[in-house]
């Protein structure tokens, strides 16, 4: 089955007590889903990761192009930088192809 | 008279082994979490009496630490003489238990994480150098644990489609009704795809359209 993967982040941050972190939660959700599932559901759309925050360098959030290399995880993609949080899913992705808008 | 909108090539579910399944299939049995302790259903829990007491304490009349250390001492106290002791010392051990409960079939996992690309000359920003957290799980178990959810089960496309409506109008509504995802999975007939499905609809001025649609579908996969 040919499944579109739709994942994206906000400007939620999530407080955590211990430690003082601040998180960007990125949530996921099969394409598949009509619209009216992925807003009606709870499942529909599950967080699946929540990046850090480094802190006073607002540059180093902002662009999505270093998110991704920062993430990125060298024994699961070689080339392809594909990000940590979506490495599972590698072997069915054999040439991802990423772009930032 | 309003015509309801015409959906071209819907999709229907298939085995693992591309064999369509005949129409009201029930969905396989769900195998459940991976258990860590297979006999004892109550984990990290070692009985039954240990989670209900953490969930009237916890949950039912959310006591305070102190309260619940009261409670436990009070179990100890009354399983002594029998050379038995309360599961926890204090509430905080309580509590660790209950953080250990796995929710959902996907852990979540932390990673420590740093920058790993070229640095610049000289004193690199503190950022680079750092080593974070970084908190995830298993991304396609997620969206397994999302594709197997029975509520969706008449709210998924599970083929890209097309949908015109009454005027013969194209019409768009979901991801899978677009020209991205149709264009990701229908090609014109290659020798190169692994699993294919033909499907001829009649075109214009009497030509057949062959279409080839690549399911791309991990061997595992449930419908």
């Amino acid at each position: 089955m040919f499944v579109p993967v739709i994942a994206g982040s906000d400007k939620t941050t999530v407080s955590v007590a211990t430690g003082h972190q601040e998180y960007h939660p990125v949530y996921m959700s099969p394409g598949n889903l009509t619209n009216i599932a992925r807003r009606a559901h709870g499942n529909a759309l599950l967080p699946v990761a929540f990046l850090p925050i480094p802190k006073s360098t607002p540059y180093a959030t902002s662009s999505l192009h270093e998110l991704m290399y920062f993430y990125s995880n060298k024994e699961a993609s070689e080339n392809c930088k594909l990000p940590k949080i979506l490495s599972p899913n590698v072997p069915f992705v054999p040439c991802p192809r990423l772009s930032a808008t | 008279m309003i015509y309801p909108d015409l959906v071209l090539m819907p999709g229907r579910p298939c085995n693992e082994q591309g064999e369509y399944l005949p129409p009201h299939t029930p969905p396989p049995p769900p195998t459940g979490p991976a258990e860590a302790e297979p006999h004892n259903p109550w984990s990290p829990f070692d009985s039954r009496i240990e989670f209900d007491f953490a969930h009237y304490h916890f949950v039912e009349v959310q006591n305070s630490a102190g309260k619940i250390n009261k409670a436990i001492d009070l179990w100890a106290a009354s399983v002594m003489e029998y050379g038995g002791d309360a599961p926890w010392k204090d509430a905080s051990e309580l509590y660790a238990t209950i953080d250990a409960i796995q929710e959902g079939d996907s852990p979540w996992k932390v990673y420590q994480i740093r920058y790993q690309g070229p640095r610049p000359p000289g004193t690199p920003p503190k950022w680079m150098m750092e080593t974070y957290e970084l908190c995830t799980r298993d991304s396609r178990q997620v969206l397994h644990h999302q594709l197997s959810t029975a509520a969706f089960k008449d709210k998924i496309n599970i083929a890209p489609y097309r949908q015109v409506n009454s005027k013969g109008v194209r019409t768009w509504s979901n991801l899978m009704s677009a020209d991205w995802a149709w264009k990701q999975a229908v090609r014109h007939m290659s020798p190169k795809f692994i699993k294919t499905n033909i499907i001829s609809s009649p075109g214009q001025d009497r030509r057949r359209c062959v279409y080839t649609r690549c399911y791309v579908c991990p061997s595992d996969s449930r419908q």
